[in-house]
């Protein structure tokens, strides 16, 4: 037993060898453990990068009966965001892409919100757009904030 | 020693071999010879192990190919009739993973490699990688590896092929050295040589006659061998069917 492992040893070694030096064998093995995590790395890197930058700029919102929600639309202000007016058919400007998002807050948003049930409001997004998804989570999120019963701002 | 006793061998519908029967002595040159296709290389393939007869026995130094494969192993260094380098590994290399092969190591191996090397007069390739040899360098190479392990018999398939005047001259003397050590050659050709101290003729997956040469020049009345030869070999041999 312990011959034919030395032998087999003997010639893993000598594979060992032959192939460490061929050139283009060792070039093909290396190329990927090298290059995949680059790429990987560089693809992070981007995407974070288009993440992070987003919430430091201003974020413009179109708004749709902003007039109805005076308290939400301060309420965004103060967290930088931009209220601008909808256009009027929201879906489609998304759609084409004239706009990210658009808010748009429902008739009854004052009636619920004042009797103190959920009130609605829609996001228009087009989710295929890497700067619209991320304009959706802040828009979300400061709603999410704004609208949640613990958090509803004194205003 | 080298005993070959009834080998037969087919693949499928061709007979290579119909029952070949010769002996090598140590000490002596013997040399097999045939026209091709005669089934020289098949006995030889048999003798060091890679075939298996289909009847009959080869037998080294008294142990039988079939049976005790390592045993004849290492009893034998083959020059096999495809010389196959590692194109990425020098000749020095080349002989130090046979030698490891047959379980030699350290100052013992690398001084045989050396002793090869001057030998075979390769202290220029010694440390080149092989690929881009020339067929003399190649056969260098290969002769070395198969005599690394100091075997007691050598087997050669045609080891002056292919080689200019000069090499296969040095071949030939490197032969006589092996025999005047006492070992057995046992010698491929497809040319009549003079180096041989008994020549076996195989044609037609037989043996066509073994003897000196003198003895085969006075069996078919020819004083040229080579003509011996083509009279040997030229009308296929009444065959007896089974």
């Amino acid at each position: 037993m312990r011959t034919m492992f030395a032998r087999i040893w003997v010639v893993f070694a000598k594979e060992v060898i032959d192939n460490m030096r061929d050139r283009r064998s060792v070039s093909m093995a290396m190329i990927y453990p090298f290059i995949g995590p680059v790429l990987m790395g560089a693809l992070i890197a981007f995407v974070g990068d288009t993440i992070t930058a987003l919430p430091e700029s201003n974020f413009t919102l179109p708004i749709q009966g902003a007039s109805r929600a005076p308290a939400l639309v301060a309420y965004l202000e103060e967290h930088n965001v931009v209220v601008v007016a909808a256009p009027d058919d929201p879906q489609t400007a998304v759609q084409i892409g004239h706009i990210d998002t658009a808010l748009i807050i429902t008739e009854n948003y004052t009636d619920s919100f004042g009797a103190e049930r959920q009130a609605t409001v829609n996001l228009v997004v087009d989710g295929s757009r890497l700067s619209a998804v991320v304009a959706m989570s802040r828009a979300l999120y400061v709603c999410w904030v704004n609208t949640a019963p613990a958090s509803v701002p004194s205003a | 020693m080298i005993e070959v006793e009834g080998l037969e061998k087919s693949f499928k519908a061709v007979h290579a071999l119909r029952g070949v029967s010769f002996s090598a002595y140590d000490g002596e040159i013997t040399g097999l010879i045939g026209p091709n296709g005669a089934g020289k290389t098949t006995t030889l393939r048999i003798l060091y192990t890679v075939l298996r007869p289909g009847r009959g026995s080869a037998k080294v130094d008294g142990f039988d190919s079939r049976l005790e494969p390592r045993e004849v192993q290492r009893r034998i260094g083959v020059l096999a009739d495809s010389r196959g380098l590692y194109p990425r590994l020098t000749a020095r290399e080349h002989v130090r993973y046979f030698g490891r092969l047959h379980g030699l190591a350290g100052a013992s191996l690398e001084a045989r490699i050396d002793a090869l090397v001057s030998m075979l007069d390769m202290d220029d390739i010694a440390d080149r990688r092989t690929k881009g040899f020339s067929k003399g360098q190649t056969m260098k190479v290969a002769l070395a590896r198969a005599l690394v392990h100091n075997p007691h018999n050598v087997l050669l398939d045609e080891p002056t092929n292919g080689l200019d005047v000069g090499a296969a001259r040095a071949v030939r003397n490197l032969i006589r050295r092996i025999r005047e050590e006492g070992r057995c050659v046992l010698y491929i050709m497809s040319e009549v040589e003079q180096l041989c101290d008994r020549l076996v003729v195989v044609g037609h997956g037989v043996v066509l006659a073994n003897g000196t040469a003198a003895e085969l020049r006075a069996r078919t009345g020819q004083q040229d061998l080579e003509e011996a030869f083509i009279q040997m070999t030229a009308a296929p041999p009444e065959m007896e069917t089974p």
